[in-house]
């Protein structure tokens, strides 16, 4: 039995101190991946606490899980969907399709070595802002949050070929941008280093 | 190592000790096992770089979160579960509410059922916005309205009420560490900012949770609908159902609304049903005080200053005008609850200054300006 599924026995079985664990180890990573759909930490303060609070009191009743970080994700997630739909009842007409993901990508400026670097990663910072919003999140769970395919799948609550379609399309777009606009910089390159 | 022979970026981009390596700084560390790998099969290394390129180019954006903010999660969520322990909220109310009425047992409880409302505050502003006193924990605070007019109330965690008539409440500081008050009627609370320790009301089937804001919640015991209108900050709504789901699929069959001012929250008890409207400023001020005039004082004399204060909240505020005369006040207030309001306006005014709620009145007592 590995650490992570050790520790959701403890919780299941009415530990508090692996509540407490599972909030340390997890509260950061859902905050921030709350915020990628609601702009009002306030709000997702609240509905961390609430998964966790609910999570505590059906404990008896949840199954055996041996990643926790994608369990507790499609928890927060169906609950943000939820407050928003309710939001739409009364407020605005948005459909779940529309649920936002405003991931916002920067450049390791620190990392980058030289002019022509920069261009380049400019370039394809601009292509992945641009991605659409189930492309970006999907890219999200599984490079920045070390998700399986199989696991983005169930959180965001789609097939698991709709899940590895977001990703290779994304990828296939990033890389669509490389060999062109590559080339075009390395000569663009070679003219200054030629004239 | 052999593996990354069939590696696409997408595999890179997958492995986390790739993206260590990346965000290490990559070739700049030439001993590093991918350093060498790559540097040893160059041919292969066109995906590798690629990779690399990508994930110099998404770095996450991520604003800091306030701070304590994970803290208040942790102590939130063991406060709820330690509350639900006890899993009788509800009737532990009216039990403890009997214990108190018969036997009369906590001491430094100021009210009796028999008496007129009586409450004292104390001047110095650090006594009445100081935490609330762990030793109070789990005791009960009660208050009822009996009279026709509105009642100003202080909570012993230095959030003012303006109990209306006809209304009662009662406050606990539990040892979760959430404030709790029990609600039947109508009451406007002004709740002291204090992120760690949330502030709940609680009437008949509806929850009304907050941080640090204002809002009044109508709820008396024969209402079809309840309401809740915010005036500053923002409140949480609830309807918990009796009935527990099991499945976590079913966590997000919770009702909750998330009100924010200028709008009303309707809740219809018989379905269970919430509804929401948005309220202009004039419905609004049917349901909270005005105080757009008392936030700014420049050079006004102290008496007009008190008598202001007390007009936005349909209070009486008694005092000997005199011992005032001559004296002026230049101050800021901001959303502060009543009482604090008070407490500035009295330091400021002179040491000798202070103010007692009892009998239903403001009184501000003093010797006279800055003595």
């Amino acid at each position: 039995m590995t650490e992570e599924e050790q520790l959701w026995r403890h919780f299941t079985n009415g530990d508090e101190k692996a509540l407490e664990e599972l909030i340390r180890l997890f509260g950061k990573p859902l905050a921030l991946y709350g915020r990628k759909m609601v702009k009002d930490d306030l709000l997702i303060q609240d509905c961390i606490q609430e998964v966790y609070i609910q999570l505590w009191q059906y404990r008896a009743n949840l199954r055996q899980v041996t990643e926790i970080r994608p369990y507790l994700f499609t928890c927060l997630r169906r609950k943000l969907i939820t407050i928003l739909k309710r939001e739409r009842l009364f407020v605005s007409t948005e459909n779940e399709e529309e649920l936002p993901f405003r991931a916002e990508f920067s450049i390791e400026e620190r990392l980058i070595e030289n002019e022509t670097e920069a261009a380049r990663v400019r370039l394809i910072n601009g292509y992945i802002n641009q991605l659409p919003k189930r492309q970006k999140e999907a890219i999200y769970l599984r490079f920045f949050e070390n998700l399986s395919n199989d696991e983005i799948a169930t959180v965001m609550g789609i097939k698991y070929q709709t899940a590895t379609n977001l990703i290779h399309e994304a990828l296939t777009s990033l890389r669509e941008s490389f060999p062109n606009k590559f080339t075009t910089l390395l000569l663009a390159c070679l003219d200054f280093f030629l004239y | 190592m052999k593996i990354y022979f069939d590696y696409k970026v997408q595999d890179y981009l997958a492995d986390e000790s790739f993206r260590r390596w990346v965000l290490d700084g990559g070739l700049r560390n030439q001993d590093s096992a991918w350093s060498r790998w790559l540097l040893q099969n160059p041919d292969y290394a066109g995906e590798a770089l690629k990779a690399r390129d990508i994930l110099l180019a998404a770095r996450p954006v991520e604003e800091p979160f306030e701070e304590g903010y994970f803290e208040t999660i942790r102590r939130e969520t063991l406060g709820a579960i330690q509350a639900n322990r006890r899993n009788v909220r509800p009737l532990w109310w009216q039990a403890a509410a009997a214990v108190l009425v018969v036997s009369g047992l906590l001491g430094w409880l100021l009210l009796d059922k028999t008496q007129s409302p009586e409450t004292v505050v104390v001047a110095q502003r650090d006594d009445v916005v100081a935490p609330p006193d762990t030793s109070a924990a789990n005791t009960v605070f009660l208050q009822k309205n009996s009279s026709d007019v509105i009642l100003p109330v202080a909570l012993p965690d230095g959030s003012s009420v303006l109990l209306h008539p006809g209304s009662e409440l009662s406050y606990r500081h539990t040892t979760g560490g959430t404030r709790e008050v029990q609600l039947t009627g109508k009451a406007f609370f002004e709740v002291t900012k204090n992120p760690s320790s949330p502030f709940l009301v609680y009437s008949g089937e509806m929850v009304t949770r907050v941080l640090g804001t204002s809002f009044t919640v109508t709820a008396y015991a024969n209402d079809a609908d309840f309401s809740v209108v915010v005036k500053t900050g923002q409140v949480a709504v609830s309807a918990p159902k009796e009935k527990m789901e099991t499945a976590a699929a079913d966590l997000d069959d919770q009702t909750t609304i998330h009100l924010v001012p200028n709008e009303q929250l309707f809740f219809n008890r018989k379905k269970s049903y919430f509804k929401r409207k948005e309220i202009n400023q004039r419905d609004m001020l049917r349901y909270v005080p005005d105080t757009r005039n008392v936030y700014a004082f420049e050079d006004k004399p102290v008496a007009d200053v008190f008598r202001q204060i007390g007009m936005a909240y349909g209070l009486d505020i008694d005092m000997e005008e005199s011992l005032f005369s001559g004296c002026e006040l230049t101050t800021n207030l901001t959303d502060e609850p009543l009482f604090e309001k008070l407490s500035i306006l009295c330091s400021a005014v002179g040491p000798s200054t202070s103010f007692v709620v009892k009998e239903g009145r403001i009184r501000v007592i003093s010797k006279g300006c800055n003595q």
